[in-house]
């Protein structure tokens, strides 16, 4: 037998059995007794969708977003404020307040000096020297968060934020006083470090002034801008 | 919207029945050779069937609907049998059946389609299974290996010691009828 009369018979003889045919009428009525499944995945979608904006929108909530309110913010800037040392939460809720939630406009270049005061001359400067040229200046003021006032620069690159924060020492404030450990000492200068959900804070004292750098960097990144513009900076505050 | 469910289920009901039904004869005949039992054949045409109507949402118009029946089919005699002709099993099966081939003796004219079934249902189903769905079905490879969930290099390798052995199993059947009038050869 050849090779193609061989595959001939092999499917003649195969095809050859036919179902009884009371097989498709049992089919028939068992397929008639059932209905056929239904995909609900289109019902489902819509609250699916409603269940991952909620998630989304809970998690911006949750890391500060979304808070359109006052006392969402305060909310907020105190959930966060309660991870970090008492001393910490000074620079920290001036940086959210201002930077994070209020957003001022960004301060022209000849207005910088003027914004901070004569006293604080050459403040700027400094903080550019040592800031990433990424991130430009953005707004140097002076702002008052809960009757406090401060000092304060922020620097940006759209997407990440960088504060530099000074307030004068009230009574019995000082990292050392209240026996926090350094996390280092450069220069001389015992250096302070905390962080809270993408908040980096690294943060020295002068005799006068709690010094904080704040940002959303990496802390290691954070902590070597701070280390290297503590020593001028310091230096111009202890000429206050 | 009690209406419109209604109206979805017959508009299932008429595609299923264009594009499904169709296929029982193949179903039937694949299952009887692959169980060897024409009333368990039954039976798991009828589930394959049923499986296919269940989940016929999910079958997507245009596609090859036969060859989605096979995979249901083959799915459901796995399961049956335990999954006999998955690979850890098949591997040494496959490796005896090689070292024992016989060199392909020539088939002899005279034999009938039953003695051809008989010789299909002596070779281990693996082999069987893939002879069925290529030689008789005329599915692709790729066709058969996706029906089988192997790869197309194991359905090749399959196919061919399928083709072997159903060779050898026909001349042994032919011989126990004293067929022996085979072409291009001598009368024993």
């Amino acid at each position: 037998m050849s090779e193609s009369d061989y595959n001939r018979r092999l499917k003649d003889a195969v095809r050859g059995v036919e179902a009884p045919p009371s097989l498709e009428t049992k089919i028939r009525g068992a397929l008639a007794d059932r209905p056929v499944s239904r995909s609900w995945g289109w019902l489902l979608a819509p609250a699916a969708l409603a269940a991952t904006v909620f998630a989304i929108a809970t998690s911006f909530y949750h890391f500060g977003r979304l808070r359109y309110t006052p006392e969402a913010r305060e909310s907020y800037i105190a959930s966060v404020s309660a991870r970090v040392a008492t001393l910490m939460r000074v620079g920290l809720g001036d940086h959210i307040h201002c930077a994070v939630f209020a957003k001022p406009p960004k301060t022209p270049p000849e207005r910088i000096e003027a914004s901070l005061g004569k006293e604080y001359s050459g403040l700027a400067a400094i903080a550019e020297r040592y800031v990433p040229a990424e991130y430009p200046m953005m707004t140097a003021h002076r702002c008052t968060d809960h009757g406090r006032h401060f000092v304060h620069l922020t620097f940006t690159n759209g997407d990440r934020l960088i504060s530099l924060v000074i307030a004068r020492k009230g009574e019995g404030e000082s990292f050392e006083a209240q026996s926090l450990l350094p996390a280092m000492v450069q220069s001389g200068i015992p250096m302070y470090q905390s962080g809270v959900q993408r908040f980096a804070i690294s943060a020295f004292e002068s005799r006068d002034f709690l010094v904080y750098l704040i940002s959303d960097l990496p802390p290691e990144e954070n902590m070597r801008i701070m280390t290297a513009m503590a020593p001028p900076v310091k230096d111009l505050l202890e000429k206050l | 919207m009690a209406r419109a469910s209604r109206s979805a289920e017959n508009t299932a009901a008429r595609r299923f029945e264009a594009e499904a039904m169709p296929h029982l004869q193949d179903i039937y005949r694949a299952a009887a050779r692959i169980l060897g039992q024409r009333e368990r054949a039954e039976d798991v045409a009828q589930e394959v069937f049923l499986r296919a109507w269940k989940s016929f949402d999910r079958f997507e118009e245009g596609t090859n609907c036969r060859a989605w029946l096979f995979k249901i089919l083959f799915h459901c005699v796995s399961h049956e049998r335990r999954r006999w002709f998955r690979f850890p099993l098949l591997k040494e099966t496959e490796e005896f059946v090689e070292a024992n081939l016989p060199a392909p003796e020539p088939i002899p004219d005279d034999i009938s389609d039953a003695q051809i079934l008989q010789a299909l249902d002596a070779i281990p189903v693996e082999f069987r299974a893939v002879v069925l769905l290529v030689d008789v079905e005329e599915f692709a490879y790729k066709e058969a290996a996706g029906i089988l969930a192997i790869p197309v290099g194991t359905v090749m390798s399959r196919l061919s010691r399928g083709r072997k052995l159903l060779r050898e199993r026909l001349t042994d059947v032919a011989r126990s009828y004293g067929i022996g009038n085979v072409a291009g050869g001598s009368p024993a």
